[in-house]
C-alpha cells in the first residue's frame, strides 16, 4: 500500500524501518481460535418474496368467488311455499292497505 | 465443506455472509487475511505480552458481532476498530502498563534476528518513543505511519473526525521527533 499522505517521510520511514518486530503466533493459534467460537445456529438464507405470484393469486380468487356466488347461490322456492304464500298475501292484502291508508292519509 | 472450492480472493464481503450463516471456514479465511495487521498493531498499542491473547479476543468478539456489523463499512475498518477497543480496554486493564512496556522493550531480545548493536538501540528508541505517547496519539501514529493506513480509515476506525485524526498525527510526529533528536538521532 502506499502511503496516502507522505508529510514528514523521513520519520515515517525510520519508525517504519526500526519498529519492533512482531513475535509470530504460536502454532495451534488459530485452532484454538476456531475451536473456541460458539456456535451459531444457520440462519437459512431468505428467500425472496415471490411478487410475481400476487396477479394470478388476486385473479385465481377473484373468479372462485364468482363461481362460487352463483353456483352456491339461493336455491329456488319450493312451489308449494310459494302457493301458500300466494294465498296468504291474497287473503291478507285488503286489511292491510285499507289499514295503512287511514293512517297515513288522514291523522288527527 | 462449503468453501473448499472456492478461489481465495473471494472479496470479505462474501465471506462475512458465510459468517453469518456459521460457516467457521469462511471465518478462518478472514482470519489468516487479516490477523497479521490486527497483530502488528495489537504488538505496536499493547506490546508483545499477552499478543496472542489479545488478537484471539479481536477474532471472538468480530466472530460474535458479525451478525450486526452493516457491511456499509470495510470489513478490516470494522475489524481495526475491535482492534483497537480490545488495545484500549487492555491498556485500562494495567495502570501500570507503561513501565511494564518499557521493562519488557528492555528485557525481551529479538530471537529471529540478528541484528547489529544500532539497530538495537534505534528499536529501543523507537519504542520509548512510542511509550511516551498518550494512547490516542500512539494509536493515530502507528496505525498511520507504520500500517500505512490513510486518514479517512483511521477516522472511521477510532471513531474521530478526520481532522483530529490530522491534528494528532502532528502533535504525536512532533513529540516523538522530539524525542528520537535528543537521544541524538539525525531526521
Amino acid at each position: 500500500m502506499t502511503r496516502p499522505n507522505p508529510d514528514d517521510p523521513r520519520l515515517a520511514a525510520f519508525l517504519r524501518q526500526h519498529r519492533s518486530p512482531v513475535p509470530p503466533p504460536a502454532l495451534d493459534l488459530e485452532e484454538r481460535l476456531l475451536q473456541n467460537l460458539p456456535s451459531r445456529t444457520r440462519q437459512p438464507a431468505r428467500a425472496p418474496r415471490p411478487l410475481w405470484l400476487m396477479a394470478p393469486v388476486l385473479a385465481a380468487g377473484l373468479l372462485a368467488t364468482w363461481f362460487s356466488y352463483h353456483s352456491v347461490g339461493p336455491l329456488p322456492p319450493d312451489p308449494d311455499d310459494l302457493v301458500s304464500l300466494e294465498s296468504f298475501l291474497e287473503n291478507n292484502w285488503d286489511a292491510t292497505v285499507e289499514e295503512d291508508l287511514d293512517v297515513g292519509l288522514f291523522p288527527n | 465443506m462449503l468453501t473448499d472450492c472456492q478461489p481465495d480472493r473471494e472479496p470479505d464481503s462474501v465471506l462475512v455472509q458465510l459468517c453469518i450463516q456459521g460457516d467457521t471456514q469462511s471465518f478462518r479465511r478472514l482470519y489468516q487475511r487479516h490477523q497479521q495487521r490486527v497483530r502488528s498493531i495489537l504488538c505496536q498499542l499493547c506490546g508483545p505480552s499477552q499478543l496472542d491473547d489479545l488478537v484471539q479476543e479481536v477474532f471472538l468478539r468480530a466472530w460474535k458481532g458479525l451478525p450486526k456489523f452493516q457491511q456499509t463499512a470495510k470489513f478490516s475498518t470494522w475489524l481495526y476498530r475491535i482492534t483497537w477497543n480490545v488495545a484500549s480496554d487492555q491498556r485500562r486493564g494495567f495502570a501500570k502498563l507503561r513501565v511494564h512496556l518499557q521493562t519488557l522493550a528492555h528485557a525481551v531480545p529479538d530471537h529471529h534476528q540478528d541484528p547489529g548493536l544500532m539497530q538495537l538501540h534505534y528499536r529501543d528508541l523507537v519504542q520509548r518513543s512510542l511509550n511516551q505517547l498518550s494512547l490516542d496519539h500512539r494509536a493515530v501514529l502507528v496505525l498511520h505511519d507504520l500500517e500505512e493506513l490513510p486518514h479517512k480509515e483511521i477516522a472511521e476506525t477510532l471513531g474521530i473526525p478526520v481532522g483530529t485524526v490530522k491534528s494528532r498525527l502532528f502533535h504525536a510526529r512532533a513529540a516523538v521527533r522530539k524525542f528520537l533528536q535528543q537521544e541524538g538521532v539525525p531526521l
